[in-house]
């Protein structure tokens, strides 16, 4: 350094031992109130012991130069300052934790059952933009029914973000889907209406592709005989003399002798 | 009058819409199996009362004295026989005959199905059917070890069915037996 830097930083030293002996405006100290409180704020690992130190300031000779939290924002003094940096430092802390963790979980698990395909089934190979896209919620549900995956990837999406932080990012992070394609619609006679002119009942019964029936079982009509169902086998005949009332009156009258 | 012969056509009226089976004179019957009618007659035998069988003789003798074009004492034995012989095998019951045992009527049913030992069952059947077809009481006693039923007098019947239980045959009963005529 040489002699004239050395007078420099002296003529300048003195300028402010002056400054300070004169007498401020309170505009002026208030401001500069609010910077040393701004500076303190984004300094955590500075503040963060005074949060645990004793109310007794520890530096009463800067006390007039650091008026608390409280008298800026008018709030509580320590807490929320305390609060918004441990905030702050969790955020820090799982900012490398997207959202997408729990996702990449569930693809993985959903790889994992392709592979106990039988060998001989050939699966489409999707294409690797499609690999990407996240699964629909039908096909992703038994990837869930793991208890301790699913409570795992439940604690990670309530540290994360709220539902709807979720659903937002989800829909950002979404890539364009193709389009679903779709049967044909199955020709129908003209009726002149159009589909909003139909009957909703009608309407639904073309939209499924098996229409509800009534079935009903009767028994079928018995054929008719080609010949009689009770038939004789046989019939015998007997030539008497007499009539029947004659014999039996005989018969009738015998008496032990 | 052999003219007259029984029209076993459409005698029974099998309703299969509605399960139902009536004869020709509008009587619901029901077929059975022998053996679910066995055990029935058993019981009835043991308890001494076969009331019910002899009401179901009279039933066939009505059925048989409504196909006969007069009065059965007096149209032919052949054409009273060959009635009867027909409801009864229509019902089931065997194949009616008759013999002539000196004076004495004897009914022989062959082709019955097992019902009990002594032939009781079958005996008030006809006793019911002829009582009613010949509007007179005719006991109808059985041959043991046969399929012959005597006809006689209910009041001697008795008799005749204690000579048959102690063995004696046909010849021998009818020859114990006299027509007061013959005396």
């Amino acid at each position: 350094m040489s002699t004239a830097q050395i007078d420099r930083l002296e003529s300048l030293l003195s300028r402010i031992q002056e400054n300070r002996e004169k007498p401020r405006p309170a505009r002026q100290t208030q401001i500069e109130a609010q910077i040393e409180a701004h500076i303190e704020a984004s300094r955590p690992a500075m503040v963060a012991p005074a949060v645990l130190a004793p109310a007794t300031p520890a530096n009463p000779a800067r006390e007039p130069l650091m008026p608390t939290p409280a008298d800026v924002t008018g709030r509580d003094a320590m807490r929320p300052v305390a609060g918004s940096i441990d905030r702050i430092d969790r955020i820090e802390r799982e900012a490398p934790r997207p959202v997408a963790v729990p996702i990449e979980r569930e693809r993985a698990t959903i790889t994992e059952e392709r592979v106990h395909l039988p060998d001989r089934v050939s699966v489409p190979q999707r294409p690797a933009a499609n690999r990407s896209m996240p699964e629909p919620r039908s096909s992703r549900e038994p990837a869930f029914s793991d208890a301790s995956t699913a409570g795992a990837r439940k604690g990670l999406r309530d540290r994360t973000a709220t539902p709807l932080e979720m659903a937002v990012e989800g829909e950002l992070n979404r890539p364009a889907q193709p389009e679903p394609i779709m049967a044909p619609k199955p020709a129908r006679a003209p009726t002149g209406q159009t589909e909003e002119q139909m009957p909703a009942a009608h309407v639904a019964m073309q939209a499924s592709t098996e229409p509800i029936a009534p079935l009903s079982i009767e028994a079928e009509p018995v054929a008719e005989m080609g010949r009689p169902i009770a038939q004789v086998m046989s019939k015998h005949t007997m030539e008497l003399d007499t009539t029947f009332g004659a014999m039996l009156k005989r018969s009738l009258s015998l008496r032990p002798h | 009058m052999t003219d007259y012969h029984f029209d076993p056509g459409g005698f029974f009226q099998f309703d299969l819409a509605h399960g139902r089976v009536r004869t020709r004179g509008g009587a619901r019957v029901i077929v059975l199996a022998e053996n679910v009618l066995a055990p029935l007659i058993m019981t009835a035998v043991q308890n001494g009362d076969l009331t019910a069988i002899r009401t179901l003789g009279s039933q066939l003798g009505a059925i048989v004295g409504q196909s006969l074009p007069g009065a059965a004492n007096t149209l032919s034995p052949q054409l009273v026989l060959s009635h009867a012989g027909a409801v009864m095998s229509l019902y089931g019951w065997g194949r009616l005959k008759l013999e002539q045992w000196g004076g004495a009527l004897v009914l022989v049913v062959e082709g019955l199905p097992p019902l009990d030992e002594d032939n009781l069952a079958v005996a008030a059947l006809l006793g019911g059917l002829f009582s009613t077809l010949c509007s007179a009481e005719v006991a109808c006693v059985p041959i043991a070890r046969t399929t012959k039923y005597i006809m006689v007098d209910p009041r001697i019947a008795e008799q005749v069915w204690a000579w048959s239980k102690s063995g004696d045959n046909l010849a021998t009963i009818a020859s114990k037996l006299s027509s007061p005529e013959a005396a």
